[in-house]
């Protein structure tokens, strides 16, 4: 059983990207998570993108190393990364949760500016946070049965 | 003309003061002309900073203070020409000035106003029962002054039309063959998000009636970038990816969106062609339920005047934009 570990990360989304390019990256990171066993969420908003990645240690690197690369985001700030014994998304290849109204509360409680501002969190007030937008996930991206 | 909303924000003005302004600029609306309002910094197309007023005279002017990327004017609020103090019962005088100032920043947002008319003229072409297809060249007393390519689905302006903004009310459709272009010195942007932007500043209810009526579908992503979109335009957008098909009550259940906002931003996403409804325009059926008069379908004396798709039904591969039936499944 290979050593599991996860990240949370956040970054500002770049100024040319269209809504088309988001759910580009949502189907390019559930293909290849799928394949490298790998679950997760994302969240976004206008400005910036807030995702938790967990899976086998070395494919979390590579990948880290691949959305660090990516020109679609800048800023991209590491929240944390750390060895785990069990998934939080284990399900998920990766679930996709924008704000709204609906999930106001949660984000208010984590005291995000305008909603949603992932660089004013903690490692673990951005887990809890995704933890809590979990519940608003409509329909989970895929489900890895 | 589709009025325009023009944002302005407020800088180093107490909030009593913002107050006496806001209600000023409301008392100073005038029909046909651009409507002002108040907006928070990120949304505002103009900044008015408070300028301490010497004496009972209104000071205002303007400034291109490149901190703040945007027409800035300066204004002192109204001072009682007895006291010198201020006053909640400006003059005539002070209120002419204001007006004045308002009138120039408008000036300076002469591009926004030139597009937003040309936005309501394709509005209106489209109301009006025409095609939303082909190339059609747009003169006034035979100039070209813009250029609607439904095909390619661009817009162009003349140059010089961005700064003298036409009447957009009496211009002539002139349709185009095939082969037709635009013409290469004609300042240009994509037709959904000139539409987008139109339905974002126009007071008009821009939503069919039968997109409350029927279940609605996204047709495809729209092609806007993601730092223009509002939160809950994001919202609809993610739901629509994910659920096809809904009603517009249910949308705004789930999400917890009023139905006057879940209008307002739809209404832009329908503009921008990405939505449409699921339930079919034509066919017998369709025709003999009309006829029958089933409440449920919308009446061919409908108030509202779009009933049709926007955008013409095909998406044109030089736009780059996918039909969501070509899109990657994301379940």
């Amino acid at each position: 059983m290979p050593q599991l570990s996860t990240l949370i990360y956040c970054s500002r989304i770049s100024a040319d990207l269209n809504i088309t390019g988001v759910y580009d990256i949502l189907e390019h990171s559930t293909h290849y998570n799928t394949q490298h066993n790998i679950t997760g969420m994302l969240v976004f908003n206008s400005r910036y993108f807030l995702q938790a990645i967990e899976g086998p240690q070395t494919p979390i690197l590579v990948l880290r190393e691949k959305i660090q690369r990516d020109k679609r985001h800048r800023n991209f700030v590491m929240l944390g990364h750390e060895k785990i014994t069990k998934r939080t998304w284990a399900n998920w290849s990766m679930s996709l949760v924008t704000p709204t109204p609906a999930n106001r509360n949660i984000l208010e409680q984590f005291n995000t500016h305008d909603g949603f501002d992932p660089y004013r969190l903690t490692f673990n007030q951005a887990h809890a946070m995704l933890l809590q937008l979990a519940q608003h996930v409509l329909i989970p991206q895929v489900y890895i049965a | 003309m589709q009025p325009i909303e023009l944002r302005l924000t407020l800088k180093h003005f107490l909030p009593h003061e913002s107050a006496l302004l806001m209600r000023l600029l409301d008392s100073l609306q005038e029909p046909d002309r651009p409507i002002w309002a108040v907006s928070d910094d990120s949304g505002a197309d103009v900044v008015i900073l408070n300028e301490e007023a010497s004496d009972a005279a209104t000071s205002y002017s303007i400034t291109s203070e490149l901190a703040w990327g945007r027409p800035v004017g300066q204004l002192g609020m109204p001072l009682d020409p007895a006291t010198g103090q201020p006053t909640t019962a400006p003059s005539a005088h002070w209120k002419e000035c204001l007006q004045r100032l308002l009138s120039r920043l408008e000036d300076k947002l002469a591009d926004l106003v030139a597009w937003h008319s040309l936005a309501g003229a394709v509005y209106q072409h489209h109301a009006a029962g025409h095609p939303s297809e082909h190339l059609w060249n747009l003169e006034q007393e035979n100039q070209l002054v813009a250029v609607v390519d439904f095909k390619r689905q661009m817009v162009g302006l003349h140059p010089q039309a961005i700064e003298f903004t036409p009447d957009f009310a009496d211009i002539c459709w002139v349709r185009k063959p095939s082969t037709a272009r635009m013409p290469e010195e004609f300042v240009t942007q994509r037709l959904a998000r000139l539409m987008w932007q139109f339905a974002k500043r126009s007071k008009l209810d821009l939503l069919p009636a039968n997109y409350w009526k029927h279940k609605i579908c996204l047709k495809s992503l729209p092609h806007l970038h993601v730092q223009d979109l509002s939160t809950l335009e994001i919202a609809v957008i993610n739901y629509m990816v994910q659920y096809k098909v809904c009603t517009l009550h249910e949308m705004g259940q789930n999400l917890g969106i009023g139905a006057s906002v879940l209008a307002r931003n739809v209404a832009g996403l329908f503009l921008a062609g990405a939505l449409d409804t699921e339930k079919p325009r034509s066919g017998l059926f369709y025709q003999l339920q009309q006829l029958m008069g089933n409440p449920n379908l919308p009446s061919s004396s409908s108030a509202k005047p779009v009933p049709r798709d926007f955008h013409s039904d095909f998406a044109p591969s030089e736009t780059g934009v996918l039909p969501l039936t070509d899109y990657p499944s994301l379940n």
